[in-house]
């Protein structure tokens, strides 16, 4: 039993980072790059980039997205 | 990261949204522009419906014991607007690029009393969390200067700075207006001592202003100062007057 509980964990889990994206699909396609009024230069969006932040507060176990499955479960 | 409040009913309330949070508490900040902000964030005044983010606001008094985190004391405080303040902090943080806000401003632009803003703050400060923020905000000065260095608490002339910071290296929570607009007189409204009354727009560099210009007013008025509410008046910013969004955007 407890052994399914964390399959089923594990499952949610990778669900759950698979939608859970830092651009969301609704964004159309022709707002996901944007110009610079000052050089003309072309930005693209992107998703936030964990190591940027390298904080202790957004390794796995701390994770929103883990919160999230907790509250599936 | 992008986020279009498509999906309708969210909820922002701590711990509900994997990108944002509600605020349930007092906006406790005392400026030079007022005596404190009269809101009390609710979370539930957030949410998402017809594709949009939806931030209620309502007059309705709030009163508790209230703590004082800089006074140190207890003291019974009232506020009479209920509203949202939506943040990101220590959720995600932006670190440099271009950022584009589609939104109307609440309420009509011939009613004043409200500072509805879409803003950034450093992450080191929390707004509304007058401890975290005190000294802090809105600092981003980095050099020793003597004169200047009692009210930066974490100044580039300490030889120690506290909670694991580097020595001789200043830090703050810097503040980057989107968008912070006073539309004129409160009226019948409550309203703080002095009044949000300005006709006032803050807006981060040149872009806002690029659609400023091009949409409600020229340069040489706005210069003069002499249309600055017909600006506001006439501009497509709030739902009174139109369905139209507005864009923001800045390198």
């Amino acid at each position: 039993m407890k052994l399914m509980k964390s399959s089923l964990f594990l499952i949610l889990g990778n669900l759950s980072l698979t939608k859970a994206g830092w651009i969301d699909p609704d964004t159309p396609e022709d707002k996901r790059t944007t110009r610079s009024f000052v050089d003309g230069t072309v930005y693209d969006l992107v998703r936030q980039k964990k190591e940027i932040i390298g904080s202790k507060q957004f390794n796995k176990q701390n994770s929103y997205r883990f919160a999230i499955v907790y509250v599936l479960l | 990261m992008s986020d279009e409040f498509n999906i309708p009913n969210r909820s922002f309330t701590d711990g509900h949204d994997n990108m944002w949070t509600g605020l349930d508490k007092s906006d406790d900040d005392s400026s030079a522009a007022g005596g404190g902000s009269l809101h009390f964030y609710n979370s539930s005044r957030i949410t998402t419906a017809n594709g949009t983010l939806r931030i209620n606001s309502v007059i309705k008094k709030t009163e508790w014991e209230h703590y004082d985190t800089v006074k140190k004391e207890f003291k019974k405080v009232t506020k009479y607007f209920e509203s949202g303040m939506l943040q990101s902090w220590n959720k995600f943080c932006f670190t440099g690029g271009i950022i584009e806000v589609d939104l109307i401003l609440p309420g009509d632009p011939s009613i004043g009393g409200l500072w509805p803003a879409a803003w950034m703050l450093g992450n080191l400060g929390r707004a509304t969390y007058e401890a975290s923020t005190n000294m802090i905000w809105p600092w981003s000065y980095n050099t020793c200067d003597r004169d200047l260095q009692e009210p930066q608490a974490i100044s580039a002339c300490n030889k120690q700075n506290h909670f694991g910071l580097n020595p001789f290296q200043g830090r703050g929570a810097t503040e980057i207006d989107i968008l912070e607009m006073m539309a004129g007189e409160p009226g019948t409204l409550p309203s703080t001592e002095p009044p949000i009354s300005l006709p006032y727009a803050d807006m981060t560099l040149q872009v806002s202003f690029l659609h400023f210009f091009l949409f409600t007013c020229d340069r040489e008025h706005f210069i003069l100062n002499s249309c600055f509410t017909k600006c506001i008046l006439d501009c497509t910013w709030y739902t009174q007057r139109s369905s139209q969004f507005w864009k923001s955007s800045f390198p």
